[in-house]
């Protein structure tokens, strides 16, 4: 993936969407996923759930969301959510800034384009983030998790879409940035273009799908082309 | 001119019509008085009430303005900043001209100033002495603007930056004025230029000691690039802040006269206190 293909694809960009876990910050940082993970199963061993092995160790609290859905208990599921999104509200207190994850946001600003964040996590620990880092102005919409359905999360394209539509966008016109392939599936179904954000060594090469991959988010800034930099 | 009887609209929505017309065509200038009320009351053989009424409706259309014991005036319906540069070109018509300047990089002062020394070189102003007093913050101490965003701290490397774009501007200025002086255009020509360690918040003209304009910076975040790699800076950006201006006349009751005695007493007191040589 050369630096040309970021150009052409950043350039005729005018919405930056941005998946929140990875390209704007490492929300787990300091309350580990598997630690949540772990708080969620006990929740579910509480309610009388049997865990699949494959569930007895998943450190990502997402996976046992999913899982959670399957049981076709309703208000476990709903009990779980909250569970989660208390947690991640939590967590997003302590999250770490992604390297460039501001200026990125910041210079999409002011090259005119607009910035919107579409997460599997939850809209409120979205804002809570944002609020702190007084980033709320620079971002809309939020587009978390939709509560106790987690079929619809990414790779299912609808929370892209509902991004879109909210902004009245042109696919055409926007670009999702995403450190997961779930992302990539999502803007591919949604007709959106995608960057890999390379974030971990590896990753690289499960981006193939992608129409750019970057390793920071510097490289991202360089190409929204900011005269005034 | 005398109302239409036919015309379904109250007398008081037919005069502000009509005078509405007359703002707009240019028959009233912006800051032009309006005919008093009297005068307005015989115009259109109506009732005191109705023409307040009238001019009301205008006031709350912001099409006008009402001063107390003067009368109504055309709102000047581009409240611009009054342009600094043809000020401190007619400054330059005096004898011994002064301007200081209280601001961030002097950006504003080079753009406003550069013209007018031109005209000088040209011998088409032929002031006897310039003297100019620049006052800057202080870039190689910590600052809290400009600042990195993310945390809000203080970066030297950000320091650096915003130095490097005053020098420009501070050096053409002083370099231009030094030249004028070099040339012998000008008996005596000076720019001096001191430093304070407090944050760049808001731009400040003095001219000729009788004119002042004030300018707020807003803090900015912006990304620019800080030793080759991006970074959000909290800024304060001048180049859009509009420069209000204070230009006492003879005749003036507002305060525009105290508010420039109060702005050079500040200025000299800066200066004359804990305002430090600047060193380039």
């Amino acid at each position: 993936m050369s630096r040309t293909d970021l150009a052409a694809v950043v350039g005729c960009a005018r919405v930056v969407l941005l998946d929140f876990d990875g390209p704007v910050c490492s929300i787990f940082a300091q309350r580990p996923a598997s630690t949540v993970a772990h708080e969620l199963r006990r929740l579910l061993v509480d309610q009388g759930v049997t865990l699949p092995a494959e569930i007895l160790h998943e450190p990502d609290p997402l996976a046992v969301l999913r899982f959670t859905a399957t049981l076709g208990r309703p208000a476990v599921a709903r009990q779980v959510e909250e569970a989660l999104c208390r947690e991640e509200v939590t967590a997003a207190r302590t999250a770490e800034p992604t390297p460039y994850g501001r200026e990125v946001i910041v210079a999409a600003h002011q090259t005119g384009r607009r910035v919107a964040v579409v997460s599997n996590n939850s809209a409120g620990s979205i804002h809570a983030y944002l609020t702190g880092r007084r980033l709320t102005s620079y971002v809309h919409p939020v587009i978390g998790r939709a509560p106790a359905n987690p079929d619809r999360m990414k790779p299912n394209p609808a929370p892209v879409l509902d991004a879109v539509r909210e902004l009245h966008a042109d696919p055409e016109h926007c670009v999702l940035v995403g450190d997961s392939l779930s992302d990539i599936e999502a803007a591919h179904a949604a007709g959106v273009a995608s960057i890999g954000y390379a974030n971990k060594r590896g990753k690289r090469e499960r981006f193939a799908a992608a129409d750019a991959v970057i390793d920071s988010m510097a490289e991202l800034v360089a190409a929204f082309a900011v005269d005034e930099l | 001119m005398s109302l239409d009887p036919d015309d379904p609209r109250t007398p008081s929505q037919q005069i502000a019509a009509a005078l509405r017309a007359e703002i707009k065509t240019g028959k009233f200038a912006p800051g032009e008085k309006l005919p008093s009320q009297h005068d307005l009351v015989e115009r259109f053989s109506v009732a005191r009430e109705t023409i307040k009424a009238a001019l009301r409706k205008l006031q709350d259309e912001r099409l006008i303005v009402t001063r107390q014991g003067s009368g109504t005036f055309v709102r000047a319906n581009t409240e611009r900043p009054v342009g600094l540069r043809p000020h401190v070109e007619r400054a330059f018509e005096a004898t011994n001209v002064t301007i200081d300047f209280a601001g961030f990089s002097g950006e504003t002062l080079y753009n406003a100033i550069q013209e007018t020394l031109d005209k000088v070189r040209i011998g088409r102003l032929t002031p006897e002495s310039i003297r100019l007093r620049v006052l800057i913050s202080d870039m190689t101490a910590p600052m809290a603007i400009p600042c990195r965003a993310e945390d809000q701290a203080d970066d030297p490397a950000i320091r650096a930056r915003a130095r490097r774009i005053t020098d420009r501007s501070i050096h053409a200025v002083t370099d231009a004025v030094q030249e004028l002086a070099d040339l012998g255009l000008v008996k005596t020509a000076t720019a001096d230029v001191r430093v304070h360690k407090a944050a760049p918040l808001f731009k400040l003209f003095i001219i000729n000691e009788q004119e002042a304009f004030f300018g707020f910076y807003p803090v900015v975040e912006h990304t620019v690039m800080i030793d080759g790699k991006p970074m959000a800076i909290y800024d304060a950006m001048g180049k859009d802040a509009i420069l209000f201006p204070f230009t006492p006349s003879d005749e003036d009751s507002s305060n525009d006269a105290l508010y420039v005695e109060q702005a050079r007493a500040w200025f000299d007191s800066m200066w004359g206190t804990i305002a430090r040589e600047y060193a380039s």
